[in-house]
């Protein structure tokens, strides 16, 4: 039996040791066995079905009707006009008429009106559909976050997450798919800059301050799988989606080959990444203990424009640093499948938002796996949210480059969905204002008329 | 005040062109003073707008009531004034430049519509008149308030349009008909523009975009028919159509007249 296990890195290091959000299951054999399934399922990436708008989009003025079928259709066209409406368009072949209402009837009046005539087999609203976007890339469907249909979220057998238990990343991928000039650094283990499905999307080599060079690469792996979250290669036939298709990633190694690193190498890396043309700083990491080096870097790249967003730890205790520097960062929580807190996800009133943080499908620098495996993987953690709002980040950044740091902040906290507000109404100190919801962040939604009118 | 000064700085220029248009018909024979016309206007306004450069078009629509009066104040000249109430349509014009988008879809909405313009009479002959007509009409919007509901917080947003609208041109009359009907054809050059500013209010998340529309194609033309019920009373109907870049606008207009 495939027995997955839970690889927690820990700081055991002395003295300013950082635990990183990243718990990986999976293994090997388990890859080796995914990839054959994966060859079998990558044919029916496209059925995938649509998440779908929570809010619900229809022609004001407008409703469909069909009459029963005994009923003629020049007696149906007599009865609408008695309704004081006007005939808009027939659809014969399915005996339904599309009705323009009166200025002062509502659809809803409209369809109760009706309903109420024995003739009538149905009225209803003239919904507005919006085409979504599903990427080709090959792994898609394993992105239960991205567009949850519910997918079995890991290998076969694995539970099935629940239907649009996701950030609806198809529906905002038609109002914007990032721009190039939007660049997110990844403060982390480095990137595999060659990786194919992220070798497109590096803005440069980035910067090494665990080594002094200008060589970020990734000799862990914790850095290229938040990467691929963010932005890897989309559309392109291969490999997963990255949240902001188009925009860059700019890596920035803080941390070594166990994933730990001091503060002040993170602040380093902050500053540089401020000063470097990043627009967002993803920082999955953090620590439990407070500085006021890492307080003034954030707060450095907060005052230079730069939206910054971190995990908030995987331990199940209070908001980790940086994340719990309230003012200036965004604190990102986690949720799974069905849109419940892992209880591993650190909380506190620090907490913003919460993202997919479990079973997360994404990059894994080449040959991590051995010869011959796919160069992808799962993992949980709370880095994997930071990485998915960062991602959300880019696209508002690229989509509205005129709001101002604290704006884009509360686009990201104002259009979360409050998942949990059966237990918790409102914002709380579990989830914070919700799951991001990228489609309520980034589509236009509907000024209606307002009930009465 | 700067909407203000357009208006009136577009009042002032369509009178002044108005003026211009009279000169020549200080050589017409004098015919008798028709007096004071008054009488009550519908419009019905169907104009494709484009907006974000013209990245974007949409619909306005448009019913517009009024009270209208026109003066000849010289031989040929005449002026006219209405003032009403005006339904404007928005719906499909979308605000991106606020921290949440917005589209609009919420209808008809209320404002005041004053208008006014000069036409002078040209080229009376036995069967045909020619008249040059030019007329700026204003809608101003009254403010509107709507709930933002879908969000994790509650919001407002508050919208207000105005638009303008300038027409100038020929209007070709043919007096040849029996019963005293009369048809004619009217070449405008007809511009549309405005402003629609939306606010959007979500606890400390604040927005503000002032929408630039302008109306599609330059030219419109029209068909109309004047008919003469009595000496006091008189129809009038219009169909107007103002092609543009994929399709035409079809329009309305109907006014009863009461000549003094």
């Amino acid at each position: 039996m495939r027995r997955p296990y839970v690889f927690v890195i820990l700081a055991t290091g002395v003295g300013l040791a950082l635990t990183v959000g990243l718990v990986r299951s999976g293994q090997s054999a388990a890859q080796n066995d995914l990839t054959g399934r994966i060859s079998s399922q990558v044919q029916d990436w496209t059925k995938l079905a649509q998440s779908r708008s929570p809010e619900v989009r229809y022609v004001p003025g407008r409703v469909l009707v069909k009459f029963k079928e005994y009923v003629p259709a020049w007696l149906a066209g007599w009865q609408i006009a008695s309704y004081h409406v006007q005939l808009v368009a027939r659809l014969p072949q399915i005996k339904a008429f599309v009705v323009g209402l009166a200025a002062d009837t509502t659809v809803e009046e409209a369809i109760a009106a009706l309903e109420l005539n024995p003739e009538v087999e149905y009225a209803e609203p003239d919904y507005i559909a919006t085409a979504q976007l599903t990427p080709n890339d090959t792994f898609f469907n394993y992105q239960y976050a991205l567009s949850n249909t519910g997918q079995e979220i890991h290998v076969p057998g694995s539970p099935r997450g629940k239907t649009s238990a996701d950030i609806k990343a198809t529906a905002a991928w038609e109002e914007t798919r990032g721009d190039k000039t939007v660049v997110v650094a990844v403060l982390d283990t480095g990137v595999d800059l060659l990786h194919p499905d992220l070798m497109n999307k590096i803005a440069s080599s980035g910067r090494d301050f665990v080594n002094g060079d200008f060589d970020a690469s990734d000799d862990h792996g914790h850095g290229t799988y938040i990467a691929g979250i963010i932005g890897a290669d989309t559309d392109n036939g291969q490999g997963i989606a990255g949240v902001a298709w188009n925009c860059l990633i700019l890596p920035v190694k803080v941390l070594d080959n166990q994933a730990v690193g001091e503060y002040s190498k993170i602040a380093l890396g902050i500053i540089w990444a401020a000063d470097n043309g990043a627009s967002v700083i993803n920082l999955s990491l953090g620590y439990t203990e407070l500085s006021t080096t890492l307080r003034d870097a954030v707060k450095y790249a907060y005052d230079k424009g730069v939206v910054l967003v971190a995990g908030t730890g995987n331990t199940g205790g209070p908001v980790e640093y940086p994340a719990a520097y309230d003012a200036y960062c965004l604190a990102v929580a986690a949720t799974d499948y069905n849109d419940a807190r892992p209880a591993w996800s650190n909380f506190g009133s620090e907490v913003d938002v919460a993202a997919p943080g479990v079973s997360i499908f994404s990059t894994v620098p080449r040959g991590y796996y051995g010869p011959g495996s796919v160069d992808y993987g799962f993992a949980s953690g709370t880095s994997a949210s930071a990485a998915h709002v960062s991602g959300l980040a880019a696209l508002i950044i690229s989509l509205k480059p005129f709001l101002t740091v604290n704006q884009v902040m509360d686009v990201i906290r104002f259009s979360a969905d409050d998942v949990n507000a059966e237990t918790y109404l409102g914002k709380d100190e579990f989830l914070g204002y919700g799951r991001i919801n990228m489609e309520k962040a980034l589509v236009p939604f509907l000024i209606k008329k307002k009930p009465g009118e | 005040m700067e909407r203000t000064k357009s208006f009136l700085a577009l009042t002032a220029l369509s009178l002044a062109a108005a003026v211009l248009l009279a000169v020549p018909l200080r050589g017409l024979a004098e015919e008798p003073a028709p007096g004071l016309k008054a009488g009550l206007g519908v419009e019905y306004l169907s104009r494709t707008i484009s907006w974000d450069e013209d990245a974007h078009t949409s619909k306005l629509g448009g019913l517009l009531f009024a009270f209208q009066a026109e003066v000849e104040i010289y031989q040929g000249l005449a002026v006219e004034v209405q003032a009403g109430y005006a339904l404007s349509n928005f719906n499909g014009l979308i605000f991106r430049a606020l921290p949440f988008s917005v589209e609009y879809q919420a209808g008809y909405t209320g404002g005041v519509f004053l208008g006014g313009g000069l036409k002078a009479r040209l080229v009376p002959s036995k069967n045909f008149e020619v008249e040059v007509e030019a007329a700026l009409d204003a809608c101003l919007g009254f403010p509107n308030n709507w709930p933002i509901e879908d969000l994790a917080v509650a919001g407002t947003l508050e919208g207000k349009s105005t638009w303008m609208r300038f027409s100038a041109g020929p209007v070709l009359w043919y007096k040849g008909l029996p019963y005293y009907v009369y048809p004619y054809l009217k070449v405008q050059y007809s511009r549309l523009w405005g402003t629609f500013t939306m606010t959007e209010t979500i606890e400390t998340l604040e927005g503000i975009e002032n929408k630039k529309i302008a109306g599609s194609g330059p030219v419109s033309l029209s068909l109309g028919i004047l008919s003469e019920v009595s000496k006091v009373i008189g129809l009038r109907a219009e169909v107007t159509a103002v092609p543009r870049r994929g399709g035409v606008d079809i329009g309305a207009a109907g006014r009863l007249v009461f000549s003094f």
